[in-house]
């Protein structure tokens, strides 16, 4: 199966269930990276649905397993905030002196009129005029790729086609788009964790990050205003003054989109190949009957998982499934979990292209921050996808994929496959 | 509330298990009656052929519907969220008023004679209800200046 282990292993099982309930620590990157958390969270939907860590390396943190619960913190933005301020919306609490506001990790009334601004370049209609690009370009990639020989799928098909719809977005100057990768990826690393060394290397990427859009946003601001992000935000009433009077929520809402418009994609795409290497069974479904798409990708986002959590911070004391959490504590939504919850997903641990709900899923999350281009990322793994059964058989995977050091992005830094002509 | 012996929540479960007996999807009815109503909504599922979008609306819909003739738990803060995020869309709020009122007379239609004076009396309080939260959370988006 390809390096993965599923939760039916039994070592990864073995340890899960040996190791004492209040000593469990989900929020450990390394059983991302090892791919062997699945059990710890069966063990804790089980268990301990509400869950409290006392110690692990962000801290102690609230962990919500299941599908219910998740979506019952997620609509309730009075009580569970996303402010930056007070740690954001990731297990790992940025330093206080880089936390920075975006529209996701803001609470209300400021969150909507920001989100708002962005919102108009996911609407059916711009998302019509995206479609014949996205196909474009994916036809291109796609046209390119070697046969019969391996070469990595995240690198030549998953990074590039996000990159270049997010160079799109933003109108970014296209020799450099791979930049935007990085950022994206330094964003969200862990310092020591292979991205980036230290906190310090990271904040100096991420101000060269705010400083190349800083100059984009001063040519922006000056034209007429555009169909792109940056002319919007740039334009917007609710967001213009933000680079000179809140450069951080500037930059915040810059890594925002860039994160949410490429690691998001990126694992899921990804994903999409492993989940039909690992199911081929359905993997035969969908060449043979094209039309299955449409289904196919709503379960292979939640499948994959693309963000494993959202996290939010208490605002008051509260009782919440017989546990008390207290003002100030970190609370964990672990989306990853609640996507395998066997109370609301029929056969949750199974891959099944034809679901009768394939939407039932918190990939996207819940709630006013619900993710803003969800459409968007399922137009571009549909078309993607219609274009790979139109060119390819088969896309095997022939190594072993190597997974992030993350707790929050799920997904893959290296998936070897060869296509055969 | 309680009529003939029965609570509104009882009523309204009443209600969708009898059509849930009569029509085994009810999503093709409520949303071919809401682009009558509102012709302009349905250019926004123009990339729904399979209904798997209207879908998860319309379950979404129900959830809050059965919630509010029950326990009241969720479909305030259900409501108030998906108000709020269809807002930045440009959807405007209004619609989710008329898609409950869609949802009833589609059930209605399906019911027949088995449309009782309490379903109906059942299905205008909750309506009442629900349209009060989607107006609490108009409110809340456009504070009076």
């Amino acid at each position: 199966m390809h390096g993965t282990i599923k939760p039916s292993d039994d070592a990864a099982r073995e340890l899960a269930y040996a190791t004492p309930l209040d000593q469990l620590d989900v929020g450990n990157p390394e059983l991302f990276r090892s791919y062997t958390f699945w059990p710890y969270f069966e063990r804790l939907r089980k268990e301990a649905p509400v869950h409290y860590c006392r110690e692990s390396m962000f801290g102690p943190y609230w962990s919500v397993t299941k599908y219910n619960d998740i979506m019952e913190i997620e609509t309730n933005h009075q009580v569970f905030s996303s402010a930056a301020a007070l740690g954001g919306i990731s297990i790992r609490d940025q330093p206080l002196e880089f936390r920075r506001a975006s529209f996701i990790a803001m609470d209300q009334p400021d969150h909507g009129p920001q989100r708002k601004t962005v919102a108009p370049m996911f609407t059916p209609t711009h998302l019509d005029e995206l479609a014949i690009n996205i196909r474009k370009r994916s036809a291109e990639v796609l046209d390119h790729l070697p046969l019969n020989e391996t070469f990595d799928w995240v690198d030549k098909v998953s990074i590039e086609l996000t990159t270049q719809m997010l160079a799109v977005l933003f109108d970014f100057p296209w020799e450099e788009r791979r930049k935007l990768t990085r950022w994206s990826d330094v964003s969200t690393a862990i310092p020591g964790g292979g991205v980036v060394d230290t906190e310090e290397a990271k904040q100096k990427e991420l101000m060269e990050c705010a400083e190349y859009f800083g100059r984009m946003w001063d040519e922006r601001i000056k034209q007429p205003p555009k169909s792109d992000l940056l002319s919007m935000m740039a334009h917007s009433p609710a967001t213009r003054h933000l680079r000179e009077a809140n450069p951080m929520n500037f930059l915040g809402n810059l890594t925002l989109l860039i994160v949410g418009g490429n690691d998001t994609t990126r694992n899921t795409l990804s994903g999409s190949v492993v989940a039909l290497n690992e199911n081929p069974d359905q993997y035969k479904k969908l060449r043979e009957n094209p039309e299955l798409i449409e289904s196919f990708v709503p379960e292979v986002i939640r499948w994959q998982t693309p963000l494993t959590h959202m996290r939010r911070t208490a605002l008051e004391d509260i009782e919440f499934k017989g546990k008390k959490i207290k003002k100030g504590d970190k609370v964990v939504m672990w989306y990853v979990s609640g996507n395998r919850d066997g109370d609301v997903i029929e056969n949750p641990e199974d891959f099944i292209i034809d679901r009768k709900r394939p939407r039932t899923h918190l990939s996207f999350g819940f709630g006013i921050h619900r993710c803003v281009g969800l459409r968007l990322a399922e137009l571009q793994l549909k078309i993607i996808w219609e274009e790979i059964l139109k060119r390819f058989k088969s896309i095997e995977i022939v190594g072993e994929p190597k997974r992030p050091y993350s707790s929050f992005i799920k997904g893959y830094d290296e998936l070897p496959v060869r296509i055969t002509a | 509330m309680v009529a003939g012996g029965k609570t509104t929540g009882e009523l309204i479960v009443e209600s969708l298990e009898l059509a849930a007996a009569r029509c085994e999807d009810l999503t093709p009815l409520v949303y071919d009656r809401l682009f009558i109503a509102k012709p302009e909504t349905r250019a926004l599922f123009r990339t729904d052929p399979k209904n798997l979008i209207k879908g998860s609306m319309l379950e979404l819909a129900l959830e809050a519907i059965l919630d509010f003739a029950g326990e009241k738990k969720a479909s305030h803060r259900l409501i108030f969220c998906e108000v709020q995020s269809h807002d930045a869309y440009g959807t405007q709020p209004e619609i989710f008023t008329v898609f409950f009122v869609v949802v009833r007379d589609v059930l209605r239609e399906l019911l027949g004679t088995d449309w009782s004076a309490e379903i109906d009396a059942a299905w205008d309080a909750t309506l009442r209800g629900l349209d009060d939260y989607v107006n609490q959370a108009i409110a809340a988006m456009r504070p009076a200046a």
